[in-house]
C-alpha cells in the first residue's frame, strides 16, 4: 500500500514466527511430537512409494500368505511380513501406511472446512452482535454440548453413508468450536484502536473483518483447529470401525482395527494390534503438538 | 431459592418443548413421515390405512400435535424390528447405560482428583509431569481400541473376566441391575475403564489448573501463615473452590457418557441404549432414533437442571446474582 516503510513490517513477522519456533523447541517432548508427525506425514504422502505391497491391488498380494505372524517370509518373494498379514494377505506395514493416508486425509480436510465455516460465522457474529449472535452462540452451545459420535452418526443415519457426506458429519461436529474461539478473540480485538481506525477510514466492513481483525485471530485458531485434527482422525476412526464411516473401497485405520476385531479371540492380535498402535502415536503426536502450541500462546502463562 | 428452582424448571421445560419441534420438523419434514413409521413392508392397504390413523392428512401444526399426544402418552411408534414401542425398549435398555455411564464416572473422580492434586502441587516434578503425559494420553488414546486391547489382555490371554455381555443382574426397584452381583462386577469393570479413560483425563487437567490456580491465592497464603496442616488447606480450602468447574464439567459429560456410549457398548457387547441405537442404524429402525434423540434432550435437559440447582446449593453467589455470565 505505501511505499513509506516496507521493511519493518516483514522483519517483525519474521521474529514472531522465530519467537514462537524457539519458544516451541524448548520443550523436547513437543519437538519430538512434532518429528514424529512430519515422519508420519511424510509416511502418508509417500505411501504408495514406500511401502513393500500395494495393499489393493490384487495382483501384488499373495491369499497364500494370510494371517502370517509379524516377522514371516512371504512364500513366493524375498519379502518380510514384519507386521505380518491380514486375512486376504495384505502385509500390514502396506495397508498401516495407505490406512493413515486416508485417515489423515480425511482428518485434515474436514478440520480445515470446519474452521473456514467456523471462523466465517464467529467473525461475522462477533461484528453484527443482538440477535444473530445471541441465536448462534445458543446454536454452538448446545452443538458443543452433545457427544460428538452421536451427532456425526445420526447425520449418517439421517443422510447415507459416503465420503462426502463423512467429512460433512466431522465439519458438523467440529465448526461450533471454531466459531466459539473466533468470536471470543474478535470481540477483545474489536474495541481495539486499529479497528477504529480502520472504520474511520471508511472502509467496507467484510475488509475491517477479514483484512484486520482475521489475522489476530490466528493463534487461538492454530491451537483448535490442531486439536480438531485429533478429534476428527479419531472419530473417523471410531465411525469407520462400527461400519458407518468411511467405504470399504476407501481403507482407514478404523477399518482395519475393526477387520482385525474378529481375529482376535484366535490370537491373531496383529491384524487390529498394529493399525491401532499407528492411529495412537499419529493422534497422540498431533495433541502434543497441540499442548505445546496452547502454552505458547496462552495470554496467562506470557511474561 | 424457591424462585430460582421454579425459573430453572421453567427455562428447561421451554427447551424440552423447543427440541420437540425441531425433532419433530427434523424427522417429518426430511423424510416421508409414513416411510419413517410405517413398516416398509406394509402392503399398500395397511400404508393408506395408517396414514389416515396418523393423520398425515391433516395441516403441519395439527400433526405436531398429535405427534405431541403421542409422545404424552409415551408412544413414538413402534420398532420395525423389535415390534415393541420403541420408547419402551430403549427404557428397557437404559438400566444397563446408566450404571456403566456411573461406574465410569466414579472411576474417573476417584482416581482424577488425587492425581489432578498431586500434578497440581508438584507440577514442577516428575511425578506431576508423569500425570500430566497420562493424562494427554488419555486423551490420545481411542477408546474402541483400548476396549480391544483390555479384551486381548484380560479375556483372551488371562481369561480373568468375560469380554462380552451384562452377566448376571440382580432386580433392585423392578429394575436389573449387574452392579449388584459379583458376576455383573466382572462384566463391567473392562467398558467401565474403558469409557473412563478419556474422562479421567480431562478431570486430571481440571483439577491440577484449578489447584494452580487456587494455590497463589491469598486466602491460601494466609491459611499457610496460620499454620494450618497442609492436607487441612488442599482438603478444605483448595477443594471447596475447584468443585463448582469440577461439578460443572462433571455433569455435561456424564449426560454425554449417558449418550454417547454407543461405541464402548459395541465393543463389549453391553446391552444398553448405545448398543440398540447402533444395531438399529444396521436396519434402519427409525422410530428407535426419533426415541434416543429425544431421549438424549431430556436427559441433557435433567442433568443441566440438576447441576444448575447444585451451583446454588454450593455457591450463594449464583442464587443471588441472578443469570450467568459469560
Amino acid at each position: 500500500m505505501t511505499d513509506s516503510c516496507p521493511a519493518p513490517a516483514p522483519r517483525q513477522e519474521e521474529s514472531r514466527f522465530r519467537r514462537i519456533a524457539r519458544e516451541y523447541f524448548e520443550s523436547p517432548l513437543a519437538t519430538i511430537a512434532l518429528v514424529v508427525f512430519c515422519i508420519i506425514l511424510l509416511a502418508a504422502l509417500f505411501a504408495p512409494w514406500i511401502s513393500p505391497q500395494n495393499p489393493y491391488d490384487p495382483l501384488e498380494i499373495n491369499f497364500m500368505d494370510a494371517r502370517l505372524a509379524p516377522g514371516s517370509h512371504a512364500s513366493e518373494s524375498d519379502m518380510t511380513y514384519w507386521l505380518g498379514t491380514d486375512a486376504q494377505g495384505r502385509d500390514m506395514v502396506s495397508s498401516i501406511l495407505y490406512g493413515i493416508r486416508i485417515s489423515l486425509a480425511v482428518g485434515v480436510l474436514s478440520s480445515f472446512i470446519a474452521m473456514l465455516v467456523g471462523a466465517a460465522l464467529g467473525l461475522v457474529s462477533s461484528y453484527l452482535g443482538g440477535f444473530f449472535d445471541a441465536l448462534l452462540m445458543r446454536i454452538v452451545e448446545i452443538q458443543i454440548s452433545l457427544p460428538s459420535a452421536l451427532v456425526a452418526l445420526v447425520f449418517i443415519a439421517l443422510f447415507g453413508r459416503g465420503v462426502d457426506r463423512l467429512i460433512i458429519a466431522l465439519v458438523l461436529v467440529q465448526w461450533a468450536y471454531f466459531a466459539r474461539t473466533v468470536r471470543a478473540s474478535a470481540l477483545s480485538e474489536r474495541n481495539k484502536e486499529y479497528v477504529e481506525a480502520a472504520a474511520c477510514l471508511a472502509m467496507p466492513t467484510w475488509r475491517v473483518i477479514f483484512q484486520y481483525i482475521f489475522p489476530n485471530c490466528l493463534a487461538p485458531l492454530l491451537v483448535i483447529v490442531t486439536i480438531q485434527m485429533s478429534h476428527a482422525i479419531t472419530l473417523e476412526a471410531s465411525l469407520s470401525f462400527l461400519g458407518l464411516g468411511l467405504p470399504v473401497t476407501e481403507p482407514s485405520l478404523g477399518l482395519l482395527i475393526s477387520n482385525g476385531f474378529r481375529h482376535l479371540m484366535n490370537g491373531r492380535y496383529w491384524i487390529s494390534m498394529y493399525p491401532g498402535l499407528a492411529l495412537f502415536v499419529l493422534v497422540m503426536a498431533i495433541n502434543l503438538v497441540a499442548d505445546r502450541l496452547r502454552d505458547i500462546f496462552n495470554p496467562r502463562l506470557q511474561r | 431459592m424457591f424462585a430460582f428452582f421454579v425459573r430453572r424448571l421453567g427455562q428447561a421445560i421451554l427447551a424440552l418443548f423447543c427440541t420437540s419441534i425441531l425433532i419433530f420438523l427434523a424427522v417429518y419434514a426430511i423424510g416421508d413421515p409414513a416411510e419413517v413409521l410405517i413398516d416398509p413392508q406394509a402392503t399398500d392397504a395397511q400404508v393408506a390405512h395408517l396414514r389416515a390413523v396418523l393423520g398425515l392428512d391433516r395441516p403441519l401444526w395439527q400433526q405436531y400435535l398429535l405427534f405431541l399426544e403421542r409422545a404424552m402418552h409415551g408412544s413414538l411408534g413402534l420398532s420395525y424390528f423389535y415390534k415393541v414401542d420403541a420408547l419402551d425398549l430403549i427404557l428397557q435398555r437404559m438400566p444397563a447405560t446408566i450404571e456403566l455411564a456411573l461406574t465410569a464416572s466414579l472411576l474417573a473422580l476417584l482416581i482424577g482428583i488425587p492425581l489432578g492434586f498431586i500434578a497440581g502441587v508438584r507440577h514442577d516434578t516428575m511425578l506431576g509431569r508423569s500425570i500430566m503425559g497420562f493424562s494427554i494420553a488419555g486423551f490420545s488414546l481411542p477408546a474402541f481400541w483400548v476396549g480391544l486391547c483390555l479384551i486381548k489382555f484380560f479375556a483372551a490371554d488371562l481369561h480373568w473376566l468375560p469380554s462380552i455381555g451384562r452377566g448376571e443382574t440382580r432386580e433392585l426397584f423392578g429394575i436389573q441391575w449387574s452392579i449388584l452381583t459379583l458376576d455383573g462386577w466382572a462384566h463391567i469393570i473392562l467398558p467401565a475403564i474403558t469409557l473412563s479413560l478419556a474422562k479421567l483425563a480431562l478431570i486430571i487437567r481440571l483439577t491440577r489448573a484449578g489447584v494452580r490456580e487456587a494455590m497463589l491465592m491469598d486466602y491460601i497464603k494466609f491459611a499457610r501463615a496460620k499454620g494450618l496442616p497442609p492436607r487441612r488447606i488442599l482438603g478444605v480450602y483448595v477443594m471447596k473452590n475447584i468443585l463448582i468447574p469440577i461439578i460443572t464439567v462433571f455433569g455435561l459429560e456424564l449426560a454425554r457418557l449417558l449418550t454417547g456410549a454407543m461405541i464402548v457398548e459395541s465393543v463389549f457387547a453391553w446391552p444398553g441404549m448405545g448398543k440398540l441405537l447402533i444395531d438399529s442404524m444396521g436396519v434402519l429402525d427409525r422410530p428407535i432414533l426419533v426415541a434416543f434423540l429425544l431421549i438424549t434432550v431430556a436427559t441433557f435437559i435433567i442433568i443441566n437442571f440438576i447441576v444448575d440447582m447444585l451451583y446454588s446449593v454450593i455457591d450463594p453467589r449464583i442464587r443471588l446474582g441472578g443469570g450467568r455470565n459469560d
